[in-house]
């Protein structure tokens, strides 16, 4: 199963973001989308998760996005978006439970505080979410997604992670352990596609990488093979130099090296 | 959670203690234990007690509940809609529109066709008042929507025009009326149960009624919008089925209780605010006990309006604001970090 997105064009107003971009992600991968600021990545994501009106068809699993109840989307995708607020005092726990109230139905018993065991945030869930940090507030709002969709696959078929710069505020342990968490999913049978913008754990925890610029597709695929120097240099608008390790095959890109060259 | 649904219990059991003893007060001597004793005994009830009791204190109890619980719910609706724990009913331009309606009224009664006066009979003002807050309410719901989408903010803007608008025209309407008219809309403007009827119970307490119904299903749904409008949505809710229904419901309950008791201000601030800071702000329970307590505080507020100065009485508006506003300045003192938007 798949997510399929065939002539997409996004506009705000007069100004045209993506312009007939296609992309195909399938579920049991980790699809990274990464390109510079701007790039159209969150449009992407939102038109994706049918929050924005486009030109063009988006299907998941084979349903049409556009035409789908948000309650028929919200069994088969859960989505972090970018930025989250949050009206009044709840507690975490809470926070986590609305996800679960709406939508899915038939959860579990005991689920809300296992989503919050997975991000190691077990002994907060009456904790006033305002008085988190960022980064614990992020961890809260991953584990109100992955309740929404707890089962990576089921008999309806895969589910989705649609995740947008999932680490952006995480210590580096927990970059690794949220990445791992999604990495799981797409290893359960689930789909994960996240915006990313730390190219390193990109290389390292990727299936599939999609470098976006200028509401374009720039490349598309395994990122062994996608990200090199050509491909990210033009992207980005800065000299970078890809480097792997000796142990393994992931790519990993230094801040050093464009350093380097930008200084004469 | 389980502290909010225990509340619904106790409340409950104050609304009847507190509807009790306000049937044994008023300007009259008439005491309720006889009168109850008599019911049970089969025994006939005087003339006086049946006047007191069943055609004046009864009505203006049960119209107090609804009011109460109207304008509370109705708080609380608009809270989890504006996502902002300032706001109230107001903000959808229904008691500006029902102010309106209600000066129209007041103001140009003599000139209103008589067809209009035999079809109202004296409730004209109540019936402007409900029309005007609906009419304005639909105004703006069609000002603010654009392809099925509901923008809150452009609505919270075209509010504040068109209570300005409407604060105008009353303005003309004021200039142009007498000294009686003008005592008349002073005192509409500060509320009472004074004039409860049967009737007027029987006009506004299936509106109120339903309108609280439906608002007591928002709950799911105001709590997803707590989380911003696209993850209420990516949660599975029709976000614009909550929008188009707290408004409507609002819109509905509010006007009519409006129309039935002029302007009765801080219930619909205040109310969600205790209940918020006692057990939490899940909307679920909230939306219930607000109703709860609206008309238990509401009730209380017209007994105490009945006996501070008896035989006369003192506008409810008047004791819910002396009462409210300092509550309400409290809880802006209290919570100063929490309602940045
Ligand atoms: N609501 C909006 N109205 C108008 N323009 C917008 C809106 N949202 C985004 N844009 C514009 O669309 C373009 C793409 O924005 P988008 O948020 O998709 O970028 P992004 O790739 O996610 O960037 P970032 O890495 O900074 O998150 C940007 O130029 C942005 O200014
Ligand atoms: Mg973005």
């Amino acid at each position: 199963m798949t997510v399929c997105v065939e002539g997409l064009s996004v506009r705000y107003g007069a100004r045209v973001v993506i312009e007939d971009l296609d992309i195909i992600a399938c579920s049991g991968a980790l699809t990274a989308i990464v390109g510079p600021n701007g790039s159209g990545k969150s449009t992407l994501i939102k038109a994706i998760c049918g929050d924005l009106s486009y030109d063009g068809v988006v299907t998941l699993n084979g349903l049409d996005v556009a035409s789908a109840h948000p309650w028929e989307l919200a069994s088969q995708r859960a989505v972090l978006p970018q930025a989250s607020t949050l009206a009044f005092p709840f507690h975490a726990i809470e926070v986590v439970r609305i996800g679960l109230t709406a939508g899915t139905g038939g959860a579990q018993a005991g689920r809300a505080e296992a989503a919050l065991a997975r991000v190691e945030l077990a002994g907060y869930a009456n904790r006033y979410y305002q008085e988190l940090s960022g980064g614990e507030q992020q961890r809260v709002q991953l584990a109100r997604v992955l309740a929404q969709i707890w089962e990576p696959c089921t008999g309806q078929g895969p589910r989705w992670l649609m995740l947008d710069e999932p680490v952006s505020s995480l210590d580096v342990a927990h970059q690794l352990q949220v990445m791992s968490i999604a990495k799981e999913f797409a290893r359960g049978g689930g789909g994960v596609l996240a915006v990313m913008h730390d190219l390193n754990l990109t290389g390292l925890f990727a299936d599939r990488v999609v470098v976006m610029a200028e509401g374009q597709v720039l490349a598309a695929g395994p990122p062994e093979e996608v990200m090199n120097d050509a491909v990210l240099s033009q992207a980005y608008g800065c000299a970078l130099r890809v480097n792997t390790t000796p142990h393994g095959p992931a790519p990993f890109v230094l801040p050093h090296t464009a350093e380097a060259h930008a200084a004469p | 959670m389980a502290r909010a649904r225990r509340l619904h219990g106790w409340l409950a059991l104050a609304v009847v203690l507190v509807g009790l003893f306000s049937l044994t007060v008023g300007a009259t001597d008439v005491a309720l234990g006889p009168a109850l004793w008599k019911l049970a005994t089969g025994e006939a009830l005087t003339r006086m007690e049946m006047i007191v009791l069943w055609d004046i204190r009864a009505p203006r109890l049960v119209l107090g509940l609804l009011v109460g619980a109207a304008l509370a719910m109705g708080g609380a609706v608009m809270q989890g809609l504006f996502r902002n724990p300032l706001a109230d009913p107001g903000l959808v331009g229904v008691s500006a529109g029902a102010g309106l309606g209600a000066i129209t009224a007041i103001v140009l009664a003599g000139a209103a066709p008589a067809w209009l006066a035999v079809a109202t009979g004296d409730h004209l003002v109540a019936v402007a008042a409900f029309f005007g807050g609906w009419a304005s309410t639909l105004l703006l719901y069609r000002v603010s929507t654009r392809r099925g989408r509901t923008s809150v903010a452009t609505m919270l803007l075209a509010g504040i025009a068109l209570g300005a608008l409407a604060g105008a025209l009353s303005g003309i309407l004021v200039y142009i009326s007498d000294d009686r008219q003008l005592r008349d809309l002073t005192f509409w403007g500060l509320g009472s149960l004074g004039g409860a009827s049967w009737a007027k119970v029987l006009a506004a307490g299936p509106i109120i009624l339903l309108s609280l119904a439906v608002a007591s299903a928002l709950g799911r749904g105001l709590n997803g919008l707590a989380l911003g409008e696209a993850t209420a949505g990516h949660i599975g809710l029709n976000v614009q089925w909550v929008k188009g229904g707290a408004i409507l419901t609002v819109a509905g309950a509010t006007g009519a209780a409006v129309a039935v008791s002029g302007g009765i201000g801080f219930i619909g601030i205040v109310v969600p605010h205790l209940l918020r800071l006692s057990s939490g702000p899940d909307h679920r329970p909230l939306l219930i006990n607000a109703a709860l307590l609206g008309a238990l505080l509401l009730v209380l507020a017209d007994v105490i309006a009945r006996v501070i100065i008896a035989p006369a009485e003192l506008p409810i508006g008047i004791v819910t604001a002396v009462l409210g506003a300092p509550v309400f300045l409290w809880i802006l003192l209290r919570q100063r970090g929490m309602v940045d938007l």
